[in-house]
């Protein structure tokens, strides 16, 4: 099992300025680390003013993964691409996976252009073909994990032989898993929408030769039916607290409910 | 006489109806994400991909098949953007 995220996700959308803030993005990147993400596609919304930025990549105890955005010099922990080795059905067999990650170009484009970061943003489809082709004899199973558009997703089923499944899609959409049929057989593509509403959990079934051969999934609502975790709400509470600390210090008056002063 | 005497309000309730159609495009455009506006809008309605290229999923009569190697779960977020929620 590997847990995922396809970007966009440590800060807000809305006005640069809004990212302004040391502390901003600080709670995610605790706890999707606490959670045990084994890796994050990047996105436009992940970038805020750099020093901001390159403090939560580096707090992150994940990579960032971004084929066609060249980020060194700039951002820490970005890299283009993770190998893993995961056990599958049978136990003590290892599968070798290899997560790819892509950066949709025009929003990557225009928020770097607006922090005054100069990115090299590559195009999508030719990074991945250049990715793909590199990993296929290091790895059984290769996910796209990104922030494309629709269009781009199903442009990279048609043209980029070798992709077994593309997770995340640009846009506000929840896509049940679907199948489309590519030039080495069929690629499932699964979005789970957005603001944490949903967890998505897709399932691949493989054959010998490491083709799907048939999937299952859904998008699973985080109602307040489950409960909080106690690690993650730990790390809620004191994140809470600094925040507190920071605007009361900044002269600012800060209400508390009794229970978050208490932590 | 009396066709001219609504013809006031007629032009009232036209250009109340051109009004709140601006407004509901409006508000349906600031719904879709665009490079500027990169969403932040709550996850729209499921839906199918809409590909027309979408293919049956193949389902195994049985997930142990012999036909089926080795099965990979993979659990996914994204697009969470920030702590705090746009929309309020």
């Amino acid at each position: 099992m590997i847990l995922l995220d396809s970007g966009d996700s440590l800060f807000a959308t809305g006005a640069i300025e809004t990212a302004n803030d040391d502390g901003q993005g600080a709670l995610l990147t605790r706890a999707m680390t606490a959670m045990g993400y084994d890796a994050m596609a990047l996105g436009a919304q992940d970038l805020a003013p750099a020093p901001i930025a390159q403090a939560r990549f580096q707090e992150a105890g994940f990579p960032i993964l971004s084929t066609n955005v060249a980020a060194a010099g700039i951002l820490t922990n970005v890299r283009p691409y993770l190998l893993q080795e995961v056990e599958g059905r049978t136990p003590g067999v290892l599968t070798r996976i290899a997560i790819v990650g892509a950066t949709n170009e025009a929003t990557m484009e225009q928020r770097a252009q607006a922090l005054g970061m100069s990115l090299e943003v590559g195009d999508a489809v030719e990074a991945i073909r250049r990715t793909v082709e590199e990993v296929q004899k290091q790895a059984d199973v290769i996910i796209v994990l990104g922030n494309l558009s629709q269009e781009t997703n199903e442009l990279l089923v048609h043209e980029v032989p070798g992709i077994d499944a593309i997770i995340g899609v640009y846009g506000s959409w929840q896509i049940h898993p679907t199948a489309v049929q590519g030039p080495e057989g069929q690629v499932v593509l699964h979005a789970s929408g957005t603001l944490g509403e949903y967890l998505g959990v897709l399932t691949l079934y493989f054959d010998t030769q490491g083709r799907v051969v048939s999937f299952e999934g859904s998008g699973v609502a985080l109602t307040p039916d489950y409960g909080d975790d106690p690690d993650i709400k730990r790390i809620l509470l004191h994140h809470r607290y600094c925040q507190a600390v920071m605007l009361a210090r900044r002269g600012q008056v800060v209400l508390l409910d009794r229970e978050v002063w208490r932590c | 006489m009396k066709v001219f005497g609504q013809r006031p309000v007629v032009i009232a309730l036209a250009l109340l109806l051109c009004v709140l159609v601006v407004l509901a495009v409006a508000c349906q455009a600031e719904e879709a994400p665009t490079p500027g506006n990169p969403g932040g809008t709550r996850t729209q309605p499921t839906q199918e991909a809409g590909l027309p290229t979408a293919i049956p999923n193949p389902l195994p009569e049985s997930v142990d098949s012999p036909e089926v190697a080795f099965t990979l779960t993979i659990l996914h977020t994204g697009q969470v953007y920030g702590e705090t929620e746009p929309c309020g």
